[in-house]
């Protein structure tokens, strides 16, 4: 019955464990934990070493013990860290369910991340600072080897051991500043765009509210904190009205809404919930994966990967529809078909309506997400780089021409549109002459040069959507070095008395040099000409051979995906709500074109 | 607070020493009624404490913290939470967490124990916090070694149970009461107290059976069940699992949407096997029920979803298309998750494939039909950043999922894979293209990969690239002779007979030498130079196919030159060749050819002999339908990672079959989809809703002849389903490894077979495994170990 009798988490540079929970009290175990411990070890080695070659691990996720016979280890390895789950097969542990033992190992580290607010950057000093809060996670998230519990929003409420992390509060603070300055941008990127659809008193009303929203979020995270700053403790309470806070200090009534919420039908949220304002925010935001090459047109991957996001902040017990829009575009029975839902989503109910009913849980969740293929001959990419070509003049120039087409709503717009043409290869295989600074032309945007990574970065920004019937273009102009003219130039300064004439602007041939300087191995410098947020560090090689494009359309939607209403019903209280919608268009991680 | 500082290998002494004088003052404070700040120094001091104890479990400390038991208990009594002045739940949690580990009847005194027991019992029944009890109660199942805790422990199951109470803090503690039930009970009773075991598993049953009727909960119920299904299969006289009748599971089923997403995986994988469909109305009812699951966002419930529905369908006469479109609808969206779990997902995608998709070559008869599956081949490419596994069983899909329509998509792709940087992927590619070729015997498959396993050749000329080609083509050429045209041939062997490096690709461009010596004029020649000589330094495998060879050159045309080669191979086997095998061989050969000279023996017999006809090979990719049958039902255990019958992995297990039932489907092959929408008008055209009593041995027999265990099993199909469990230990087992006999000797042969279970090792070693024979395995390996001595 049960699914797994020891879970460790290990350390993947040295294997040393971190942390020990047995969930099982083993009468008839063979040996050690440690012992079990030392026989992964030897078997996650020796698959090192058997694959040196070879760059990925090539050991399976499930892994029968050679020595011990009966004994299975089960691990993922996520941030550096093995999750490993010890399973014994004996008289009463016949078969394991290793679908639900991957699953629950999968989400108890998702639990981990939010629980550290950090995303997937979990290292060994916080497993070790805060054993005692994952001792405890592990309790609750698990009794007797059975899964129980693995939401955060409903653990939140009830384990509230302060999160130890490696830096002081006021660092914290500042990273939860930060954060929030950020969002705060974005929202207000969001409102520009979307102004004419909300009025503008209402966009003020909502900027209040969302600084509301985020102490609030910072409260659950910090409610040690507030015990120990009383300043912040008035001045959250005030911007926060749940009726549960005020019982904060007594754990015993804390936990009897926990507990009702385990066992009542509706487990994911907690009853009593109360806020002054209701609101409910639903993101839609699709990100498009697009590889193509240039040279021979063929598509490699064309998908849409879609999320909806909620934020609920609403009183009571409410019971949420979200109506699609059935469009020419999209069918919305094969796209209901394509998604996969949160758990508090009415399952049964979705075939005949076509509309989802849930209650929703408190806070943040991820209420669906899909993913759906592209036809290729039908629905264009986003942005569709439609050439690139080098043209070179000998001993003179030589020149980067790269046209792209936009194919979205013409009504809507990007808001961050940057393409980053790699030249490493232009670089290396001509003679360029870096002394006369390159040249770049474009009608639209601003074109920063990366020396150090060796790319042209085209901030394009905000340009309408169309059909594919206007082309932008940009044009790049490296000077060839021509070696007669600086034999003559070199002649030229030999011979006369005046001094090399005087150069302003950068040096970017010494520049070039410096950072190139080990054959091609490119420090990591950052330019401060060009920010790029470069997902790809991993795969450098092939970055010079791929033209990556970064963008993002605000109220827009790829697959088509509308939504035609959502409905807040909550029958004892009967509140007015304010439900937001947003949609949103980026890319994915891959999108790119080969040159 | 340094919190480094607390996560260090400690001595008990030393911390005795740095914590006791706070620990005395604080109890003081305790026994005097006062109160120890929240803030207070002293409080964090033993928090510190505490913390460093528990932090020294995970460096195997156990024994020397085992000393401090006494000092641990004491702060426990001082901050638990009962004490009114001092409560700290930080503290007690990381007692709890120190008893749980430490408390065994050898380190630890009876007195403390019991001492330790008593605070516990307080904690369980007079605790209003919940999550303190039911670490309490966490905590005497934990400690199993002493029976008193145990007893405390069902005595306060017995408590709540029969309370009556349905407050909410009572329930969650009534539900962790019944999962704890089987735990408690599963190690308690020796062989002596088989009677009183009886009694009191009778007792829990019925205990279970009256809350799963009367509790109102459905997350109540659904613990019931748990462990209800648990008590079933592991005790006497059960032994098997729960049985659920048609209306009960349809009432769970209703009630999933309450459950929390781990009960609901749970529960859909216990109604496996527990629900047996009776008419195929209602296999079609509990099917639209469970359906919406597929949509639910933890994997494992997903998972086991779809291992309920495919359990149920072999229960119906026919699918429609849309449930099974949305089958695979869930599963594309599973390869989105993390490695790992794709990883479990495709290797589930394989067993469907192989149990649900039908034979290409028997489709014929009729109209074509829909797959079960129906996911573009396209989700299932190689990507560069996939770990080694998926691409393992990507590249296996692929390849089971080939047909006549696909095949040039997936030989594209393939040629990729093959100039990969990474040589054993294409190694991989290579083998699995030429697989391809063996599988697609109709139509353009075969040409085309033997066109892409020539383009490759000409593409790159990369060693390990040739000679994996080259050990391929030897496959091939085995299926069919006839592709071995002169200009292949010619070009395989004069270009390539030089790059030759490893045992395989050796072997079989002697294969491929010997076999089409008419395409070549100068074999014997190019047979002498490159192998011949060098004979004493070949490993066994080459050593073998040279003296095939040599043998059969002669035998075919036996002339001076060819004459001479052979007698020089013979005498270097016999006289200059340490190995017990070779020699042995040589001499049988030398024997045969004597008695041709001295006409003891007719010319033609000693043909047949040396130079008979080999056998054309086949690919077999099928499992025996009975083991995936079994598989098929354990769809997100381990069984289906390891793709082996279960018994092999998991000894104890008992195999799992379909219950019998009216409405059983006589064979899997039988089930239709198809697109109409309405069920019950192709119900009736099918003239069916009736019920097949006819049993499924039949066509099984008739799917996959010549099996022993298939006889068996239609023997006792038609009895109780007890009794062929016996016959089934061990013929799993032979089944399996039916698949490993092969004919042929020494050199030629090859079995190109790509079993199933092999998927874990490397695909060049597949092939050898096979080959040796277990008569000539033993006394080569000793022989080899032998030689590697000597060197040394």
């Amino acid at each position: 019955m049960s699914t797994c009798n020891v879970i460790t988490i290990l350390d993947q540079l040295t294997l040393k464990p971190l942390i020990i929970k047995n969930f099982t009290p083993m009468v008839n175990l063979p040996s050690d934990e440690d012992d079990l411990i030392d026989d992964f070890k030897k078997l996650y080695r020796s698959s090192i070493t058997n694959n040196r070659n070879s760059s990925t691990l090539s050991l399976l996720p499930i892994i029968q013990s050679e020595q011990y016979k009966y004994i299975h280890y089960v691990h993922i390895s996520r941030s550096h860290l093995i999750f490993l789950a010890i399973v014994v097969v004996n008289n009463s542990e016949k078969l394991i369910n290793i679908n639900s033992c991957i699953t629950y190992l999968d989400l108890f580290h998702n639990l981990l991340c939010k629980y550290f607010n950090l995303k997937n950057n979990i290292d060994r000093d916080i497993i070790t600072d805060n054993f005692n809060l994952i001792y405890e996670l592990f309790d609750e998230s698990m009794d007797f080897g059975i899964p129980q519990l693995t939401d955060y929003n409903i653990i939140q409420e009830y384990i509230k051991v302060k999160a130890n992390l490696e830096s002081e509060e006021t660092q914290e603070q500042d990273k939860s500043d930060y954060e929030e300055e950020n969002e705060n941008e974005n929202e207000n990127e969001a409102h520009t765009t979307t102004s004419d659809k909300h009025g503008e008193s209402e966009i003020t009303a909502r900027k209040k509210n969302h600084t509301k929203k985020k102490s609030h979020k910072n409260m659950i995270q910090n409610t040690l904190h507030i015990i120990k700053h009383p300043s912040t403790l008035i001045s959250s309470v005030d911007i926060k009205d749940k009726v549960m806070r005020g019982f904060e200090e007594d754990e015993s009534y804390m936990n009897s809404f926990v507990a009702r919420t385990i066992t009542s039908s509706i487990n994911w949220r907690p009853k009593g919930i109360y806020y002054a304002k209701n609101e409910f925010f639903l993101d839609v935001v699709e990100k498009v994966e697009y590889c193509q090459d240039l040279n021979t047109g063929e598509i490699r991957e064309n998908f849409i990967v879609g999320t909806i996001f909620c934020k609920s902040y609403l009183s009571g017990m409410p019971v949420l529809t979200v109506g699609l829009m059935d469009n020419k575009l999209m069918n919305t029975t094969y796209l209901l078909n394509r998604f996969q839902f949160h758990q508090c989503v009415q399952l049964d109910e979705l075939q005949d309506s076509n509309t989802i009913k849930f209650t929703p849980p408190d806070g943040e969740f991820e209420l669906a997400n899909y993913k759906l293929r592209r036809r290729p001959q039908l629905d264009p990419p986003v942005i569709q780089i439609t050439e690139y070509n080098v043209v070179t003049k000998p001993k003179k120039w030589v020149r980067v021409f790269v046209k792209f087409r936009t194919f979205f709503k013409k009504q809507t717009s990007t808001s961050v549109l940057r393409l980053k043409i790699p030249v490493k290869r232009i670089l290396k295989e001509y003679e360029i002459d870096l002394k006369t600074a390159p040249k770049f032309k474009t009608d639209w945007g601003t074109i920063l040069f990366n020396i150090s990574d060796d790319f042209v970065l085209w901030d394009v920004g905000s340009i309408k959507g169309s059909y594919g019937d206007k082309e932008y273009e940009t044009v790049c102009q490296f000077k060839l070095f021509d070696k007669d003219e600086y034999l003559k130039e070199q002649e030229l300064l030999k011979n006369s008395m005046d001094p090399p004439p005087l150069r302003t602007g950068p040096k970017l041939e010494k520049l070039y040099e410096n950072l190139h300087r080990e054959d091609g191995s490119v420090e990591s410098l950052e330019s401060p000409t060009a920010i790029v947020d470069d997902n790809n560090n991993n795969n450098n090689n092939n970055s010079s051979h791929l033209i990556s494009v970064q963008f993002e359309i605000p109220y827009y939607t790829c697959s088509g995906l509308k939504i035609e209403y959502l409905k807040i019903q909550e029958d004892s209280l009967k509140y007015q709500s304010f439900p937001w919608i947003r949609y949103k268009t980026i890319n994915d991680k891959e999108y790119y074109f080969q040159i | 607070m340094s919190s480094q500082a607390i996560f260090v290998k400690h001595k008990a002494s030393e911390l005795k020493q740095e914590y006791d004088p706070v620990i005395q003052e604080s109890l003081n404070i305790y026994n005097s009624g006062g109160t120890i700040g929240n803030n207070s120094n002293k409080k964090k001091k033993i928090e510190i404490f505490l913390k460093k104890v528990v932090a020294n479990f995970t460096f195997n400390n156990h024994l020397e913290m085992s000393k401090l038991y006494f000092e641990v208990f004491q702060c426990l009594k001082i901050f638990h939470t009962t004490s009114s002045n001092n409560k700290d739940s930080l503290i007690t949690n990381l007692c709890y967490q120190y008893i749980q580990q430490i408390t065994t009847p050898q380190l630890i005194s009876q007195d403390l124990i019991q001492q330790v027991l008593k605070f516990i019992i307080n904690d369980l029944y007079y605790n209003n916090n919940q999550y303190f009890s039911t670490l309490a109660l966490e905590t005497l199942c934990y400690i199993k070694k002493i029976p008193e805790y145990t007893f405390e422990a069902l005595k306060y199951i017995d408590h709540n149970i029969e309370s009556e109470s349905n407050s909410s803090i009572d329930l969650i503690k009534k539900k962790t009461c019944i999962e704890a039930i089987p735990n408690l009970l599963i190690d308690k009773f020796s062989n002596k107290e088989q009677q009183q075991k009886k009694k009191i598993i009778d007792k829990y049953i019925k205990l279970l059976w009256d809350l799963f009727t009367n509790s109102d909960s459905s997350s109540i119920r659904a613990s019931c069940l748990k462990s209800l299904q648990y008590l079933y299969v592991n005790f006497e006289p059960w032994n098997s699992n729960l049985q659920l009748s048609f209306d009960e599971s349809k009432k769970i089923i209703k009630t999933l949407g309450n459950l929390n997403e781990w009960d609901k995986s749970c529960i859909i994988n216990l109604l496996t096997l527990s629900v047996v469909p009776k008419t195929h109305e209602e296999s079609y009812a509990i099917i639209d029920m469970i359906l919406p699951q597929l949509q639910a966002s933890n994997t494992s419930t997903v998972l086991q979803t779809i291992k309920f529905i495919l359990y149920l369908s072999n229960y119906v006469e026919a699918l429609s298309y849309s449930i099974t479109n949305r089958i695979s609808n869930s599963i594309i969206a599973l390869l989105h998750k993390p490695n790992e779990l794709k990883f479990l997902v495709l290797r589930n995608v394989i067993l469907l494939l192989l149990s649900r998709e039908h034979n290409n070559s028997s489709s014929t008869e009729n109209k074509p039909r829909e797959n079960f599956l129906n996911i573009d081949i396209s989700y299932f490419f190689v990507e560069f950043d996939d770990p080694i596994y998926i691409k393992d069983t990507k590249l296996e899909l692929l390849y089971l999922m080939a047909d006549e329509k696909n095949i040039s998509i997936i030989l594209d792709e393939l040629k990729e894979y093959a100039i990969d940087i990474d040589t054993q992927m294409s190694r991989k590619a290579i083998r699995a293209i030429g697989n391809l070729a063996v599988k697609l015997d109709s139509g353009n498959g075969k040409k085309e990969a033997i066109a892409v396993l020539l383009d490759l050749l000409d593409f790159c000329s990369v060693e390990y690239i040739v000679q994996e080609i080259i050990s391929v083509f030897k496959n091939i050429f085995r299926k069919y002779p006839n592709e071995g045209t002169k200009s292949i041939i010619s070009k395989l062997v004069t270009n390539y007979i030089d790059v030759m490096e490893e045992s395989e690709s050796k072997s079989a461009m002697i294969w491929i030498l010997t076999e089409y010596s008419n395409h070549l004029p100068q074999y014997l020649t190019l047979f002498d130079e490159y192998f011949v000589k060098i004979f004493l330094q070949q490993t066994f495998e080459v050593q073998c196919s040279i003296l095939t060879s040599a043998v059969k050159f002669f035998v075919r045309d036996s002339n001076k030159q060819s004459e001479e080669v052979c007698v020089k191979v013979l005498k270097m086997a016999t006289e200059q060749n340490g190995n017990p095998d070779i020699r042995d061989k040589s001499f049988m050969y030398w024997r045969l050819l004597s008695g041709l000279s001295t006409n003891q023996i007719p010319v033609e017999i000693v043909k047949e002999i040396i130079d008979g006809k080999l056998p054309l090979i086949t690919l077999n990719n099928k499992l025996d339908p009975l083991i995936l049958e079994e598989l098929e039902l354990n769809i997100g255990s381990a069984a289906s990672i390891y793709l082996k019958p279960v018994q092999q992995v998991f000894r104890q297990n008992k195999t799992r079959y379909l219950p019998q039932s009216p409405a059983l489907l006589p064979n899997k092959t039988d089930l239709v989809i198809i697109h109409d929408e309405k069920r019950p008008s192709l119900l009736a055209a099918l003239g069916t809703g009736g019920i097949n009593s006819s049993s499924r041995t039949g066509s099984l027999r008739s799917m996959d002849s010549g099996i022993p265990s298939i006889r068996d099993r239609s023997g006792s199909r038609v009895g109780s389903d007890f009794s062929f469990e016996t016959e089934f230990d061990d013929d799993p087992l032979n089944n399996f490894s039916r698949n490993n006999s092969f004919s042929g000797t020494g050199g030629g042969s090859t079995s190109p077979k790509k079993n199933i279970s092999d998927y874990d090792k490397p695909v060049e070693n597949v092939n050898q495994i096979k080959r040796k024979n277990s008569l000539v395995k033993k006394p080569s390996m000793l022989a080899r170990k032998l030689t590697l001595k000597k060197k040394f």
